[in-house]
């Protein structure tokens, strides 16, 4: 360290004759903590604050004198606690902040060290990323062998009075007043302690005595997840989907199929939304394309609905998109076994396209030339690619001749056939260039984050086939928020313009209820 | 099934890049396939080559091995004769513009390995020259940049001689009591085999769900006794294999193939074949774009060493080769 002193920032209060900590501007312009206090006490420090530490403790670093001791701050905004700056963090922001903040208490307990007593005055709050700091821990003291009720409750009382200011937006009443507020249910009514799980975790933290008391930072950490599951509002989703024959002379039926499936559990307070979206192109002959495209809907919503059944939520809401695929696999293979085993009735095949949607996120399978569209931030972008011809002498700098040009756009290199099962490798998902256009790194391992106003468009080729891009972008813009009427939209510009084949729409609206 | 056990490493995924999907395909089918590992398992032969596929930087993206010393190469058509190397991680874009077959390579007994083009209307490229279709085969060596369509592979040979292959090759087709059929992959057979029993016929495919689990599937026909069941070849050499794809039978001293499926062909010796076909020693079966070796007791049969290619059609005239008064 250099002989100047270091410009201080700020000094977190404390007790006369107790240890310091103050908040200094390193000669790199970044802040640093200096905590100053008695020898044998920093000997402690160092031991619990020892890097790598928790992400909400600071991590000794340097000793300048034998009496201080220099620690490095997780978080460079950190201000100190600021009681009104916390009672406006959203309530979702704040509980993950003390989930943080418990299991950085739990990390010191398992080093075997004890706060003694945590106060907000020793905490640092980043508003901004939602965090909460331990800053100061004067009273640092190895865990006693045999802790009694009130060593775990000195460390977590705090809890009571965070919790209560950020739900309630009004100053702590303190633990006595607390006590007596949690044994009159007229009286938690009458101060609005009505939110679930909240008196309960309040009943934890404010005394060391009784049964409700938490014993330990598990429990602590249990009451905090099921008051987190309480705050979670999932994504409403509104779907509407369209499909006619169309109005062609010599269109005789309708090969297009879709269906989607929307399943709302709640199961141990958990809410999962999940739900299986599709449409079909049927190809072939006459019979054979509605046949075709009839089967792959039923087959793949029954797929779904066995996955929901056996897979773990866990799995489905991780792996969107390889849910996504297997769908498409199985369903191919269903399409092929009746190809060789009922060959009277099923010789076409059927474009492909499918999106499930499992809480936050979206995965997509793709096989043919239906589309996929997000209409996300006033963008309309097309999520899939589409399997013709034309793309592959796109890709091979092949100028096509006017007559090889109309046919390539209506040739497709993929299908789900009756006669030959898709393999693996050539099930498509989402678009190779959508991590960085969505600006999402990990979209194909976990799949497209849907954000609340999302809207997700599934059409085939007689409705896009009909519009150009511009056109179905100013469409989504005038029914953004009305599904129905979007379908209806796209499907009657088809029919107005007399196009020749069957068009089908679907359109799925996302939306974040805010908290009643 | 059985197989010999010099290898036990973890079946390779050729294209190795997809990580396998946290869902049971079984559970959404609602049936279940049995699929063997064996099938799926690494080659029992020391490969003769290596082709590396490169991408536009040049970068190796995925390697294709040899392990036959003349095979066709290219992707499959049911239309035409099943290949030995099937190129399968490939863009549509670069599929379309590869040959079925493309090209055929043979190792020479001199130690040298030639190519021919065989594809009439992509071209074929080495070291960027271009190649004529069915012109003199022209020796390929080590680093050499073969040019397939529009994809560029590295063609790598290996220290091994036609003797040692040779060597490897008796003492895998002398681990059976023959008759017996083996898979062949790339060119030789693999590993993986199933006996055959003059007094029971095999079939041939894949599995299927017994009759009644699907809907309207209570005609569909019963499994049959004796099966070899494919469903665990890789996803590429699978998927042109019917669920009831063939039948070996014993009939008068012989054995035939009587082909099952309408959808699938059947091919004996690269011939697609409509009707129960007699076998003799030493015969290639193709099942869709799977092909096997046929091991009989009465001679020591070998593959096929040579496999002429078949005359490639040229369809670009836009006239069909009845017209053409030189065929």
């Amino acid at each position: 360290m250099s002989a100047r002193p270091a410009p201080s920032i700020v000094t977190l209060p404390s007790e006369p004759d107790a240890p310091t900590a103050s908040i200094l501007r390193g000669s790199d312009e970044q802040p640093y903590l200096r905590w100053t206090g008695p020898a044998e006490w920093l000997d402690g420090v160092r031991e619990a604050f020892a890097p790598p530490g928790h992400p909400c403790l600071p991590s000794a670093i340097d000793t300048p004198d034998e009496t201080s001791l220099d620690l490095k701050l997780p978080s460079p905004n950190a201000q100190p606690f600021d009681a009104w700056a916390w009672r406006n963090l959203p309530d979702h922001t704040a509980v993950d902040a003390l989930l943080n903040l418990t299991r950085a208490i739990q990390q010191l307990h398992h080093r075997g060290w004890t706060l003694r007593g945590l106060r907000t005055g020793d905490l640092l709050l980043d508003a901004s990323r939602g965090t909460l700091l331990i800053a100061a821990a004067p009273r640092l003291a190895p865990m006693p062998r045999t802790p009694d009720n009130e060593t775990v409750w000195r460390d977590i009382r705090v809890f009571a009075e965070l919790t209560y200011e950020n739900f309630l937006g009004h100053e702590y009443p303190g633990g006595h007043h607390l006590v007596t507020l949690l044994q009159d249910r007229n009286a938690l009514r009458d101060v609005g302690l009505t939110h679930p799980a909240l008196p309960q975790l309040l009943a934890g933290c404010v005394t060391p005595y009784g049964d409700l008391a938490y014993r330990h930072t598990d429990e602590l950490i249990g009451g905090l997840t099921h008051l987190r599951t309480e705050l979670t509002r999932p994504l409403q989703l509104e779907v509407a989907s369209r499909s006619t024959q169309g109005n062609y002379l010599f269109r005789q039926n309708n090969q297009d199929s879709c269906g989607h499936i929307l399943l709302d559990t709640v199961c141990d307070s958990q809410t999962h939304r999940i739900g299986f979206f599709c449409v079909a192109d049927g190809i072939g002959g006459i019979q054979d394309g509605a046949a075709a495209s009839t089967a792959a809907v039923r087959a793949a919503c029954a797929a779904f609905m066995r996955a929901w059944e056996h897979a773990p939520p866990r799995d489905i809401l991780h792996a969107p998109t390889e849910l996504a695929r297997a769908i498409a696999r199985v369903t191919s293979q269903h399409l092929a076994l009746y190809g060789e085993f009922s060959p009277d009735q099923n010789r076409g095949g059927t474009t492909f396209t499918g999106l499930v949607i499992a809480g936050d996120h979206a995965g997509l399978c793709h096989v043919g030339d239906s589309r996929a569209w997000l209409l996300r931030d006033q963008h309309l972008i097309p999520l899939s690619e589409d399997h013709t011809l034309a793309n592959i002498f796109k890709k091979l700098d092949h100028a096509p001749s006017p007559a090889e040009r109309d046919a390539s756009h209506r040739t497709i290199a993929r299908f789900l056939s009756t006669g030959t099962e898709l393999d693996d490798a050539r099930i498509d998902t989402f678009r190779n260039d959508l991590p960085d256009l969505l600006n999402q790194p990990d979209l194909h391992a976990h799949g497209l984050r849907l954000r609340d106003g999302d809207l997700l468009i599934l059409t085939t080729d007689g409705a896009h086939g009909e519009l150009s891009d511009k056109d179905l972008h100013s469409l989504a813009l005038t029914h953004y928020d009305a599904p129905h009427a979007l379908c209806d939209a796209i499907v009657n510009n088809a029919l107005s313009r007399v196009g020749k084949d069957n068009s089908t729409a679907m359109a799925i609206r996302l939306s974040r209820r805010p908290p009643a | 099934m059985t197989r010999p056990k010099s290898n036990t490493s973890p079946p390779l995924n050729v294209a190795g890049k997809r990580t396998s999907s946290p869902f049971d395909l079984d559970l959404l089918r609602g049936w279940s396939e049995d699929r063997d590992p064996a099938l799926a398992s690494p080659h029992a032969l020391s490969a003769l080559a290596t082709l590396h596929q490169l991408d536009a930087n040049h970068t190796p993206i995925a390697s294709y091995p040899i392990f036959g010393p003349a095979i066709l190469l290219g992707r499959f058509h049911s239309q035409h004769s099943p290949v030995d190397l099937l190129l399968d991680n490939l863009q549509d874009h670069q599929t379309y513009r590869l040959g079925s077959p493309h090209a055929h390579l043979e190792l020479l007994p001199t130690g040298q390995w030639v190519v021919q083009a065989l594809a009439p209307q992509t071209p074929t490229r080495l070291n960027g020259e271009p190649i004529d279709t069915l012109a003199m085969a022209r020796e390929v060596r080590a680093g050499d940049r073969l040019t397939l369509g529009v994809t560029t592979f590295d063609f790598e040979p290996h220290d091994i001689t036609l003797d040692d292959h040779q060597r490897q090759l008796d003492r895998l087709l002398d681990s059976c009591d023959p008759p017996a059929l083996f898979l062949m992959r790339s060119g030789a057979p693999s590993g993986p085999y199933h006996p055959l029993d003059p007094r029971r016929p095999l079939t041939l495919g894949r599995s299927y769900p017994p009759a009644g689990t699907l809907p309207n599937s209570q005609h569909w026909p019963s499994r049959p006794d004796h099966f070899w069941d494919l469903s665990g070849l890789p996803d590429v050499e699978r998927k042109f294999v019917a669920f009831q794809h063939a039948r070996l039978i014993f009939k008068d001293q012989r054995w035939h193939i009587e082909p099952l499926s309408t959808r699938q062909r059947t091919y004996v010796n690269r011939i697609p074949i409509n009707v129960p076909t007699v076998l003799e020693p030493g015969d290639e079966l193709g099942l869709g774009s799977a092909l096997f070796h046929l091991q009989l007791p009465t001679t020591r049969a070998r593959p096929r060493r040579n496999i002429t290619p078949p005359r490639p059609i040229d369809w670009s005239e836009g006239r069909p080769p009845a017209e053409d008064p030189e065929r």
